[in-house]
């Protein structure tokens, strides 16, 4: 009943406001609710409202979370109703301070990263004070920051202190970062002593070129990073190598994400790769080609465990592997085209054990526009493998309109093995700011990913309702 | 406490018309220089600001939809197109290169790193696009992407001149 106050309030109040003449500074809102019913009658639901509030150069908002049982494969601890994003700011174009609740990342994460994913249930907001710096030309800035991190804390029942500071410099085509972390560590006592942990990355960009560097160094790991991208006109590439040794960090103060490709097509991301943050070394290639409606797409990534990594401690192992082809054309101006595939290779223990498991996935995907407002969109997708499940096959169609409103059916069937179909109906409705949709379906139990870090979803079948508004 | 947080929820839904607050967030630029999202304001002319992301399937089709008919829209009523792709680092140097390859001639490209502008414009799923006037006024706003939302997009800011 509150929930549907609070959604009221939200919906009709701004229409109400309508006309309000004087300076009162803005305020901007925004509110996400998902929630299943699930076939036994339980229901959960995730809801999030967030409103900040600017005058000039003050800003302070703050988020609301309740979740009268949280949704299958979020953590159950988040039962309840939460406040967790309070903060004031005052902001320049030079200065920035910020008391409360903030998300901050230095270099690429792998140092240090405080951030929310809705999808993954992920929020590790820090809550204390931040300050920083720019020059007006941006060529010097500076941060710093003094505060307790929100999920540790919950853990503990008590602050626990991290500070930390970064500082860039960009000379014409370079750019030079350094970052340093200080954090207690926590122990089966609670609070431990203070340790101390730092990154610096280098980088320059020259016309189509750019490459960046990174090291990161804590107490008992390491990391290094090289990223390159070369771009001409209808050719680019990017490659990307990355070596980790003992990165975890207890806290989960740290951005980890696997270095392969995310898939977008369901059959493709079966068994998605996470990172080992244990050890391992690896790369990933992108090269991009474009001619005459034609765009082309090969991506390739080989992951492999450290020997340190490993209990017989003697070669790199590989982890994963995998290459992806996509071609993609426009006929005309209704109808485009999309073949994708992908082999896929992964070692489920990270290459303690010979075991691994392949699978080679096809696709074919279209979007055809009908004269007026209509488009459909149709896939079909073949996985074909020895291990695990075996075969499945999936297929799937969505029929929009530039009203707002889109309908879709979806069938996953694993006719290799367990013969079980995972499938979904449903309907959505989007205007300006709100979005509302309905499905009803039986989920697969697997990873769900999102920027490379993985959650557990455990199967279910239910009816599925998101709402989305903003103003 | 609940009550409470309702209260200053309906009260301050009654004292302000709702607005986008422009933040000085900073975002990184394709040649890994920084920028803030009030410098696309130039008094001049009316901004699309789309949010993307490198998976994202219906993002690149939109953005391909309107990048075929830039060219041919500047003529008629001249705007600019701000993708700002909420990627997180490790897509970054892909993003990038995609950019570059897949024709998107005349957009600008910004990069929000760890989705500072993105939660301050409660973007919650891509594509996502806004449409400002030229002083940088909210004027509409459209989620998601059906072949043919663009030309509804195109109208909008043709009726802003």
């Amino acid at each position: 009943m509150k929930r549907l106050t609070l959604i009221s309030a939200l919906v009709l109040l701004p229409v109400l406001a309508a006309g309000q003449g004087k300076d009162w500074g803005s305020l901007s809102g925004g509110l996400e609710s998902n929630s299943v019913l699930y076939r036994d009658w339980s229901f959960r639901s995730n809801n999030y409202v967030k409103l900040d509030y600017a005058k000039g150069r003050f800003s302070a908002g703050f988020q609301a979370e309740y979740y009268p049982t949280p949704l299958l494969g979020y953590s159950q601890d988040l039962k309840g109703f939460k406040l967790p994003g309070l903060y004031f700011a005052w902001t320049d174009a030079q200065w920035s301070v910020t008391a409360g609740s903030f998300f901050e990342q230095f270099g690429t994460g792998v140092l240090f990263r405080s951030w929310e994913d809705r999808n993954l249930g992920w929020n590790n907001a820090l809550g204390g004070l931040r300050a920083t710096f720019r020059t007006k030309n941006d060529l010097f800035s500076i941060k710093a920051f003094a505060a307790s991190p929100r999920l540790a804390a919950s853990w503990l029942n008590q602050p626990l202190l991290m500070t930390g500071g970064e500082a860039s410099l960009n000379i014409g085509v370079f750019s030079l970062q350094a970052s340093v972390l200080g954090n207690q560590t926590l122990t089966t006592e609670g609070r431990g002593p203070m340790q101390v942990s730092w990154s610096a990355l280098a980088g320059v960009a020259v016309g189509g070129f750019s490459s960046r560097f990174e090291y990161v160094g804590r107490p008992g790991g390491n990391a290094q990073s090289l990223e390159l991208h070369f771009a001409a006109s209808s050719f680019s590439s990017a490659l990307t190598v990355r070596r980790l040794k003992n990165m975890l960090d207890p806290l989960g103060m740290n951005y980890l994400p696997a270095l392969c490709q995310e898939h977008s097509y369901m059959l493709a991301s079966l068994n998605p790769y996470t990172t080992y943050e244990a050890g391992e070394f690896g790369g990933s290639l992108d090269l991009f080609y474009r001619i005459d409606g034609w765009k082309f797409h090969v991506n390739g990534s080989y992951i492999w465990s450290l020997p340190s990594a490993l209990r017989d401690h003697t070669t790199l192992r590989m982890g994963y592997r995998d290459l992806n082809v996509q071609v993609e054309k426009r006929w005309n101006k209704r109808l485009k085209t999309i073949a994708y595939l992908s082999i896929q290779e992964n070692s489920p223990s990270h290459g303690q054990r010979k075991a691994t498991n392949a699978q080679n996935v096809f696709v074919l995907d279209g979007v055809y526009r009908f004269p007026g407002k209509l488009s459909l969109r149709a896939q079909v997708q073949y996985l074909y493998s020895e291990e695990l499940t075996k075969d499945w096959m999936a297929g799937s169609l969505e029929l929009s309109s530039t009203d707002g409103w889109a309908v879709h059916v979806q069938d996953m069937y694993n006719h290799g093995s367990t013969k079980e179909h995972y499938y979904e109906a449903g309907g959505s409705w989007t205007h300006s700011g709100f979005k509302v949709s309905l499905a009803y379906g039986h989920q697969r139990a697997g990873m769900v990913c999102s920027g490379g870090v993985c959650r557990w979803q455990p199967e279910y079948t239910g009816a599925i309702l998101r709402l989305n508004y903003h103003f | 406490m609940k009550k409470l947080i309702l209260s200053i929820v309906a009260l301050s839904c009654c004292l302000f018309a709702g607005a986008q607050d422009w933040k000085e967030v900073p975002l990184q630029t394709i040649d890994s220089g920084t920028e803030t999202p009030s410098s696309w304001i130039d008094g001049k002319t009316p901004f699309v600001v789309s949010f993307w992301f490198v998976t994202c399937k219906y993002c690149l089709e939109e953005m391909d939809a309107i990048s075929e008919q830039f060219a041919d829209w500047q003529k008629e009523a001249p705007f600019r197109f701000i993708a700002v792709c909420n990627d997180d680092t490790r897509s970054l140097a892909k993003a990038k290169a995609m950019v570059r390859s897949r024709g998107w001639d005349g957009f600008r490209f910004s990069f929000d790193v760890n989705k500072e502008l993105t939660r301050a414009m409660k973007v919650t799923s891509c594509p996502h696009v806004f449409l400002f006037d030229k002083n940088g006024k909210m004027v509409y706003t459209h989620q998601g992407y059906s072949p043919g939302d663009e030309e509804i997009l195109f109208e909008k800011i043709k009726a802003l001149r």
